[in-house]
């Protein structure tokens, strides 16, 4: 909301410059300068606007992002975390780079001194020598509980590292949520065990275990939140030959009444699953 | 186009052997004028080995524009790991920074061939 206000506000006061220099008279260089200027602050607010908004989905759940605000600076090179959204198994986060160097990579850690990362975003290259260049960044991981604190560690192109520590200040923890399903589902010898249903605040899932490839094809998931069904988002997986693992991704969820409706498109045989949510 | 390069990591203990990663952006190819060259397949070839651990590898580029006289070649991610020879290699940690390599392209050899076809 707030991104709109600054937005109003550079635009009225673009307008009224334009409007001074041509009760001016101005000559050809001054209009050139101030059409040099708008589109000027015209692009940076649209970067600065569309680099600062996450993409979350629950209207309810933007009050979890956190405004950091936490400068960090190495030789010549800062780096401002803004803004923090934690979910459950992933993080997105905005910020700003300016100075010398760029901003090449951001790995996620549990502790700062490990070697190996949760995950990583690489490829970057971000970063203004006057104008700080503001980015965006969203990962996820695969973790069994909620990781606070968690490490973002920000590699720079000269090789040195800064690491912010991002601790669970918006109370997410209690927000989300990891039920145990458990529940393996026969259909002649082919089995589908879903393990895990996960309820984040910008997403729910169910992580699944099988022994063929169960594609949309064959296995229909559904939820059913206060009676409406709600349909499958997105549908992963690995594996190969009689091993697959994978998640059925669904938009998040606020209800605490949750039921599972599985199809099995060629047995036409519908299972419903309820989870305990406690 | 195909650009041949050799890749040689300070030893240090359990990593032997390190290569850039391949994605969109870890590994770009540019001109003069910063027109970016894709790069193909998104694989890296390595040709031999030696015995201090210098590897020699090559990646393909997509065709160079006509108007391109100088690439640059920029590394942002390199993977480290250990190789023992048999099996596959063992990840070990990421190394970040900015590894550049600029040269010119000399043309002559190109025209050639192009005019005999």
């Amino acid at each position: 909301m707030t991104n709109f206000v600054i937005l109003a506000i550079i635009v009225i006061l673009t307008i009224l410059a334009a409007f001074v220099y041509r009760d001016n008279k101005a000559n050809v260089f001054k209009a050139a300068g101030v059409v040099i200027t708008i589109i000027l602050i015209f692009f940076v607010s649209l970067n600065i606007y569309f680099s600062n908004r996450m993409p979350i989905i629950l209207k309810d759940s933007e009050s979890y992002i956190m405004n950091v605000n936490e400068a960090k600076s190495n030789k010549d090179t800062n780096v401002k975390l803004k803004k923090v959204f934690m979910d459950l198994n992933s993080i997105n986060m905005t910020y700003w780079v300016s100075g010398k160097e760029k901003v090449v990579a951001v790995e996620l850690k549990r502790n700062p001194d490990d070697s190996k990362p949760i995950n990583k975003f690489t490829g970057l290259w971000v970063g203004g020598r006057i104008l700080p260049e503001s980015s965006f960044v969203g990962m996820s991981y695969a973790s069994d509980e909620f990781i606070s604190p968690i490490y973002a560690v920000f590699y720079l192109s000269d090789g040195s590292s800064i690491p912010f520590e991002i601790r669970d200040r918006a109370n997410v923890k209690d927000s989300v949520r990891i039920v145990s399903i458990n529940k393996t589902l026969d259909y002649n010898g082919s089995t589908l065990t879903l393990n895990k249903f996960y309820k984040g605040l910008n997403y729910s899932s169910v992580g699944f275990k099988a022994n063929f490839s169960p594609s949309s094809e064959i296995i229909d998931m559904k939820l059913l939140v206060n009676g409406s069904e709600m349909k499958e988002g997105s549908h992963g997986w690995s594996g190969g030959g009689d091993y697959f693992t994978g998640s059925f991704g669904f938009d998040p969820v606020s209800s605490e009444s949750i039921k599972l409706k599985v199809i099995n498109k060629q047995l036409n045989r519908t299972d419903i699953i309820e989870l305990d949510m406690k | 186009m195909t650009i041949l390069f050799t890749i040689k990591v300070p030893k240090e203990k359990n990593i032997n052997y390190g290569m850039p990663l391949t994605g969109i952006n870890e590994l770009t190819v540019t001109d003069q004028f910063g027109f970016k060259y894709r790069v193909g397949g998104g694989s890296l070839t390595v040709k031999s080995v030696n015995e201090d651990g210098e590897a020699k590898c090559i990646f393909d580029v997509e065709p160079i524009k006509f108007w391109a006289y100088k690439l640059n070649v920029r590394v942002t991610s390199l993977e480290l790991g250990y190789y023992d020879g048999k099996n596959t290699p063992e990840q070990v940690k990421n190394a970040y920074g900015n590894w550049n390599v600029s040269f010119y392209i000399d043309r002559s050899n190109n025209l050639e061939v192009n005019l005999s076809d």
